[in-house]
């Protein structure tokens, strides 16, 4: 997972919940080496998963609550990268048909010949959305975040439900999208 | 102590501030490193762009071109058009991940529906009966032999409906056949496929089509070929039997010429004999009566002894020229149907049977096989004895010992006999000059050759049909048939 994004929880938490806490995670954290991350590096993404059971534990909070608020935080960052794509779209179903072409790209610059999973969605109707993520990676969650964080950008209100999950064994993560 | 721990506390906090702000000014130094990196990653990703899309758009490829390169390496293989299919359906089942349902049919009221989960790899029928899916049919657009997607406009589809799990489906409808459709309709978990996975579909999907096409034009064209050979083998063989009838008809007509010719004169010679041995038998009376007178002569002594035998034999020989006459008339005359009724084949065979056990008991068996039900023909039953006792006896000529004759009547749209033996056979060249007058496979002086011929009249004024079937040491089936009365 590209470090940016690392560099963007470090920021989030930092802001919501203090310095402190971020350094208490990092700490209890076995896979993190450090408590900087360079954000044009590519970090496995298991440490991510351990940043993000950690802050669960820590501060008692939902993991989907989490996600959202994270999702809400990054999205403006990410988005500022790629201000080219997002002048296209209005409305978070349309940012969702051009998501795969910011977020591969990103990891792509960092290196070139790195996996970047497929995410092909298929508008239902105008409410429902479904989103196919296929990826060795486990990082549905954070598509997940993101998606609330889009939403709040076109000041949408969406429900994401996670049809199947690579975490429960299924192929590859189906996410249904539907706009409220 | 406070004043100092205030002291402590404001230099502590001051320490915190500075480190805060070194902190803050590290970050700043990392992020404007990290987007001069970046910046440096983008320029280099650029350059690379093109390539990566290339490599991805060629791993893409590979795939789709594996997907049909082994849909096509099967149809090629596929002995059968279901076999094809059965293939096509499983490779794009195991592709997408859904359940194949095919309807196959003529009539939408009318559909029988199979079904092929994603992991079976044989289709199985759904349903005990046929379905009706004119609704489900009305819902599809028309067959361009492209998947489409499919939902309900409101139709309610029938009790299919309740096989369909995840009601994200798509259809593909072609025609294997003339009257015959075909609808396939996958039962899918999504519809989220990338572009590649779609255009692989469709182009697999008009790769079966056209294989398909190409096959049935195959067998339709093999069905076509085996026509036309049938037609050819009936078109020789119906010439054959013209040439043969023509050939039959000259001889018969040859045969009535000499027949008549030869008749007058054989007509006199015969009364001009009977009055000959009168004359002979006046002159000898007359001799003995004078023997005293006339002098000794061996010559004439002899010549008065011989005289009876030869006029004996003078009768013989025109008695069997009177014969092969009559039988060249039989031969050649078509026109006596006047006396023609209705003829159970099977009282004329056992009644031939009887006639010729005399001379065929020596040698062979006869063994019967009647229908009894075999309709009556319209025949002269003298004739056809005649027919039936020839071909009995030619059969036993053929046999030198433990001969085996079968005599079998059946029906169909005709009235059939057939005699066959177990003897010497024929080859081709006596089969086809088999019913031509005087042909005789027979020693010199047994046989005149006229009896098949006579038969073969006999036959042809029946208007029947004679049919031979022979092998050289085998033995020979004669068959004739009959249009029934």
């Amino acid at each position: 997972m590209k470090g940016a994004i690392f560099c963007g929880y470090r920021d989030y938490v930092e802001q919501a919940h203090g310095i402190v806490t971020w350094l208490e995670i990092i700490d209890r954290s076995e896979l993190a080496e450090s408590s900087s991350f360079i954000a044009t590096d590519l970090y496995e993404d298991k440490i991510f998963v351990e940043l993000l059971t950690i802050t669960v534990e820590l501060l008692d909070v939902e993991l989907s609550e989490l996600l959202r608020a994270f999702g809400k935080f990054l999205f403006p960052t990410l988005a500022g990268a790629a201000s080219h794509h997002m002048d296209a779209c209005d409305n978070v179903f349309d940012f969702l048909d051009h998501v795969e072409n910011v977020i591969h790209i990103e990891v792509k610059k960092s290196d070139p010949m790195a996996y970047t999973p497929s995410l092909i969605l298929d508008k239902v109707d105008d409410q429902t959305l479904l989103l196919k993520y296929t990826s060795h990676r486990q990082v549905c969650f954070l598509a997940e975040g993101l998606i609330y964080g889009a939403a709040n950008h076109f000041n949408e209100d969406v429900a994401v439900e996670h049809v199947s999950c690579t975490h429960h064994g299924d192929k590859h993560c189906l996410l249904k999208v539907t706009t409220k | 102590m406070s004043i100092k721990s205030d002291d402590q506390v404001a230099k502590l906090t001051r320490h915190v501030k500075l480190l805060e702000q070194a902190l803050l000014d590290e970050r700043e130094a990392k992020k404007a490193l990290e987007q001069k990196l970046d910046d440096i990653d983008q320029h280099k990703f650029e350059s690379y762009k093109e390539l990566i899309s290339a490599l991805k758009q060629a791993n893409n490829r590979q795939i789709q071109l594996k997907v049909l390169s082994t849909l096509a390496h099967h149809q090629a293989v596929s002995t059968s058009t279901i076999e094809m299919l059965t293939t096509f359906l499983v490779e794009t089942s195991q592709l997408l991940e859904g359940a194949v349902f095919l309807f196959d049919y003529k009539n939408p009221e009318r559909a029988v529906c199979y079904h092929l989960n994603a992991t079976a790899s044989k289709l199985e029928r759904l349903f005990h009966g046929r379905i009706d899916i004119t609704n489900l049919l009305d819902d599809i657009e028309e067959d361009d032999s492209h998947w489409r997607r499919l939902q309900s406009s409101g139709n309610e589809w029938g009790k299919i409906t309740e096989h369909f799990a995840n009601n994200y489906l798509i259809s593909f409808s072609y025609q294997p056949l003339k009257k015959r459709k075909n609808l396939v309709i996958i039962d899918l978990p999504h519809y989220c496929y990338s572009e590649d996975v779609k255009q692989t579909l469709d182009t697999a999907a008009q790769q079966f089509v056209s294989a398909l096409q190409k096959r049935s034009t195959e067998e339709k064209l093999a069905r076509n070929f085996h026509q036309l050979e049938r037609t050819v083998k009936k078109l020789k063989n119906t010439q054959k039997q013209l040439v043969h009838s023509e050939k039959m008809a000259s001889i018969g007509q040859l045969a009535a010429g000499i027949a008549h010719e030869v008749n007058n004169p054989i007509g006199y010679v015969k009364s001009n004999l009977s009055v000959l041995s009168e004359y002979v038998e006046i002159f000898n009376k007359a001799l003995n009566e004078a023997a005293e007178h006339i002098p000794a002569d061996d010559e004439l002594s002899f010549a008065q002894d011989d005289i009876g035998e030869l006029m004996a034999s003078c009768h013989e020989g025109i008695e069997r020229v009177a014969d092969i006459v009559s039988g060249l008339n039989s031969f050649s005359r078509k026109d006596d149907e006047a006396k023609f009724s209705a003829v159970n084949l099977n009282h004329v065979a056992e009644e031939s049977i009887k006639i010729a056990w005399n001379q065929v008991k020596y040698n062979s068996e006869v063994v019967t096989d009647f229908d009894e039900d075999i309709p009556a023909i319209d025949g002269h039953k003298g004739e056809l004895q005649q027919v039936l006792i020839n071909l009995i006896v030619n059969a036993s000529h053929a046999i030198e010992e433990n001969g085996l004759i079968t005599i079998k009547t059946w029906s169909d749209d005709k009235v059939h006999i057939s005699v066959s033996d177990n003897g010497s056979g024929m080859d081709e060249n006596t089969k086809n000059k088999l019913f031509e007058p005087f042909f005789t496979t027979k020693p010199e002086g047994k046989g005149t050759g006229l009896g098949l011929s006579i038969s073969y009249a006999i036959i042809e004024k029946h208007s029947g049909d004679i049919a031979i079937e022979s092998t050289v040491d085998e033995g020979t089936q004669f068959i004739l048939s009959f249009p029934r009365k």
